[in-house]
């Protein structure tokens, strides 16, 4: 797992891949624990929109700091210090 | 582009009848552990890393291809791609072992930097490493000459994983192609990039685009089987995209992720109609797709967007396709890069015969059955909901470029 984070370019990049190994895991338990047959597709969009979310999060956290970041540049906000 | 493609094949599996009820969990539990390693491989920095990813989302694709079970086909699918993959794996394999002893450290950004003394041998050691390597990409997403195992795969695989492997791999193969290159063998110098004089590895790429693209599509056109023809087009698609690479500037760089953005959408949209027909004729032959547009509602409503993911394909106006072509093409202008463009220009023109076809048999052929089609409602909606951006991009593409130009950072530029 610390070479993974490690080797990887950002962490962010990793939640939402995490979430798709996570989701393929519930996925098979749910297909051996739960009756009915929707339940695996079910789970298995729940987790991919999931992992999809944590991504936009992400993104639009970057987006924000890089936006604080050129009006701290131009001196129109204060330094975080 | 690696969830929305995995957002589309997960329904399409679920309906598939290529796919047995009882299958489906497991089809699904390898198309998410196959998009966990690819969504590493994208932000991969380091080439041992790099490599564990490619070979994650390869040793799942093996079991994917041949997921059809019975089935002679998709077992010479699994076959074909384990051979080839095994070898193109090798091959990358050794190449970062070259370029891991001349950097003396596995990270990408250093694996190519001439030493403060190097020796006779570094360059054309750090050149042919350079190559080996690009064999692997090349494979992964689909490039001639290390294509031939996609028409074989594509077709014998169960559509919805045709889908997924006519994007995932080749999104993430690219991106980390581009991380790669740009990561390790170039200098950013203002909006372009300089390579290294000891690895040029331009000219290769070059001839790999224009052979991709020219292979792609004169192979597309001989073919009956809608699957396999949208196998070569994908090969020809890539050759497109390696446009963008070539150019050496952050405008081709831009143009190269807006292309792959755009072609997911269309391709998938394409593979879903495949996927749909096959559902209910059985067959992915031309001949299935004869009189579609006059079976019913529903047979007229899936022919006429099947018609704007072959437009998009061709990249006529008012399609994404056209943007993505048009910001190639541009990027590849403004480099002078005049032979790649006219090439592409040409294989454009090819790639008109071949989809035509297929609209031909939808629109202008009498069906060999009057049986009406139906699909799902959910079936439909997918593909209006693939259509929509298919479309609407093309009419408004700033926000597109908008976001190419944001999401550069998550390939290391």
């Amino acid at each position: 797992m610390t070479a993974i984070l490690t080797n990887l370019d950002s962490l962010s990049a990793f939640a939402p891949a995490a979430v798709l190994a996570l989701t393929s895991i519930v996925v098979l338990v749910v297909h051996l624990t739960v009756r009915g047959r929707r339940a695996p597709i079910v789970a298995a969009l729940v987790g991919t929109i999931l992992s999809l979310a944590f991504l936009l999060r992400e993104r639009r956290r970057s987006s924000r700091r890089s936006s604080k970041e050129w009006w701290r540049m131009t001196g129109l906000l204060g330094s975080s210090k | 582009m690696v969830l929305l493609a995995t957002l589309v094949a997960l329904p399409l599996s679920a309906e598939s009848v290529e796919i047995p009820e009882e299958d489906r969990p497991e089809l699904f539990a390898l198309l998410l552990a196959a998009s966990f390693g690819a969504m590493l491989l994208v932000a991969s920095t380091d080439l041992v890393m790099l490599y564990l990813s490619f070979e994650f989302v390869s040793i799942l694709s093996y079991v994917l291809a041949c997921y059809r079970r019975g089935s002679r086909s998709s077992a010479e699918a699994g076959l074909e791609y384990v051979i080839y993959g095994g070898v193109a794996s090798g091959l990358m394999v050794y190449g970062f072992s070259l370029l891991c002893g001349l950097g003396g450290l596995t990270c990408i950004a250093a694996c190519s930097r001439p030493p403060a003394a190097p020796g006779d041998g570094f360059a054309p050691a750090a050149m042919v490493g350079c190559a080996l390597a690009l064999v692997g990409f090349g494979y992964k997403v689909a490039s001639a000459p290390f294509h031939m195992w996609a028409p074989d795969v594509y077709e014998g695989a169960p559509t919805p994983v045709t889908a997924y492997f006519s994007v995932v791999p080749k999104a993430a193969g690219f991106a980390a192609l581009v991380r790669f290159l740009f990561g390790g063998f170039t200098v950013q110098d203002g909006p372009s990039w300089r390579v290294f004089a000891h690895v040029d590895w331009v000219p290769l790429l070059e001839v790999m685009c224009v052979l991709t693209m020219t292979v792609g599509n004169l192979a597309a056109m001989a073919q009956r089987k809608v699957k396999r023809m949208l196998a070569y087009s994908g090969v020809a698609h890539a050759g497109y995209v390696l446009i963008g690479v070539v150019v050496l500037t952050s405008r081709g760089l831009e143009a190269t992720l807006v292309y792959l953005f755009v072609y997911s959408f269309m391709n998938l949209g394409a593979f879903a109609v495949v996927a749909m027909v096959v559902n209910r004729t059985g067959s992915d032959d031309l001949e299935a797709f004869k009189g579609l547009f006059w079976r019913g509602r529903q047979g007229a409503f899936v022919a006429v967007l099947a018609t704007a993911f072959f437009f998009a394909l061709v990249g006529a106006p008012p399609t994404a396709g056209f943007t993505g072509k048009l910001l190639l093409f541009s990027a590849a202008v403004e480099h002078h890069s005049y032979g790649i463009v006219v090439a592409a220009l040409l294989n454009t023109l090819i790639s008109v015969y071949y989809y035509f076809k297929v609209f031909q048999a939808m629109f202008l052929t009498s069906p060999s059955t009057p049986e009406k089609l139906t699909w799902s409602g959910w079936a439909l909606a997918l593909l209006l909901v693939l259509a929509l951006p298919t479309i609407g991009f093309g009419v408004r593409s700033e926000s597109l470029i908008a976001i190419a130009r944001a999401s550069l950072h998550l390939v290391g530029v």
